[in-house]
């Protein structure tokens, strides 16, 4: 089970509204390279990965995500707390207000709700870390474009930090030995054989 | 130390210990590693404790500790005031 830490991981505090640029990271909570997707992706194909260190890296990793999830929805909320209709159509957000009021929502910037499609899990376990390095690149490369978006140094602080994890996680997804991994996995494709032909 | 300067000192020890646990989980033999994430772990645990004490529980079950209920207490780690 889980248990909650009622703190963030990292703090956000931001001063000044913005209901374009919360419409903006939103992606990074429910878009096909954010936080709610990675966590998904993690926490499900640990399932079936076939030692230790794959199936504690992916819990580990899977949680750390939940927390930047949790970052990310604090991001919309305090860019957009209490902003009034007026304010999301002076932003040009106003389609992301008639769906969600001034509220977090996991979808991506144009309003597609989130979609497990981006996020495979195939009981393979190196094609399944070779999907994790991808993810991290992708979540890493759509942080950077957000940082060049946007010029609030508040939010920004927070994005850097949130990147800056991708990069270690794609550092952590690379580690696990590919050897020993496939040695296991054709041991456990032998059983199955085995058990097929009695 | 503020309330916040509190919190943001676990905040930081919490990091370093959850950023150690990854690196343990593919380098499991590294013992000068396991000695730090150790040392983190323990001072963390301190930490949370004493800021615990003052100003409420970070966890539920550790509410119980308390002469009455104060898990629901604000503010809650998404709004401002818990941040700055």
């Amino acid at each position: 089970m889980f248990s909650y830490n009622k703190f963030l991981e990292f703090p956000v505090n931001i001063k000044k509204k913005n209901t374009r640029l919360a419409n903006i990271v939103a992606t990074q909570y429910g878009g096909p390279n954010g936080e709610l997707g990675a966590s998904l992706r993690y926490l499900s194909q640990r399932y079936t990965m076939p030692d230790d260190v794959t199936k504690g890296l992916l819990t580990d990793i899977g949680v750390e995500e939940l927390g930047h999830l949790e970052m990310v929805g604090t991001l919309v909320k305090q860019l957009s707390d209490g902003e009034c209709a007026e304010d999301w159509i002076k932003m040009g957000s106003w389609e992301y207000y008639a769906d969600n009021g001034a509220s977090v929502y996991p979808q991506n910037t144009q309003g597609s709700p989130f979609n497990a499609a981006s996020i495979a899990v195939t009981g393979d376990a190196i094609t399944n870390l070779f999907e994790d390095l991808a993810a991290e690149q992708k979540a890493r490369a759509v942080y950077d474009n957000i940082l060049r978006l946007s010029d609030d140094p508040d939010v920004n602080e927070v994005i850097k930090f949130l990147r800056q994890r991708e990069v270690v996680h794609f550092q952590r997804f690379g580690e696990p030995n590919h050897t020993n991994l496939r040695r296991i996995l054709s041991y456990q494709k032998c059983l199955d054989c085995s058990v097929q032909a009695h | 130390m503020t309330k916040q300067e509190r919190l943001y000192e676990i905040q930081k020890c919490n990091f370093a210990a959850y950023d150690l646990l990854l690196y343990l989980d593919t380098h499991p033999c590294d013992k000068k590693a396991f000695e730090m994430f150790k040392e983190l772990v323990e001072k963390l645990k301190m930490l949370k404790y004493e800021y615990e004490k003052e100003f409420g529980p970070l966890e539920a079950y550790n509410s119980a500790a308390f002469g009455s209920f104060k898990w629901l207490d604000s503010p809650w780690p998404w709004e401002r005031e818990a941040n700055i």
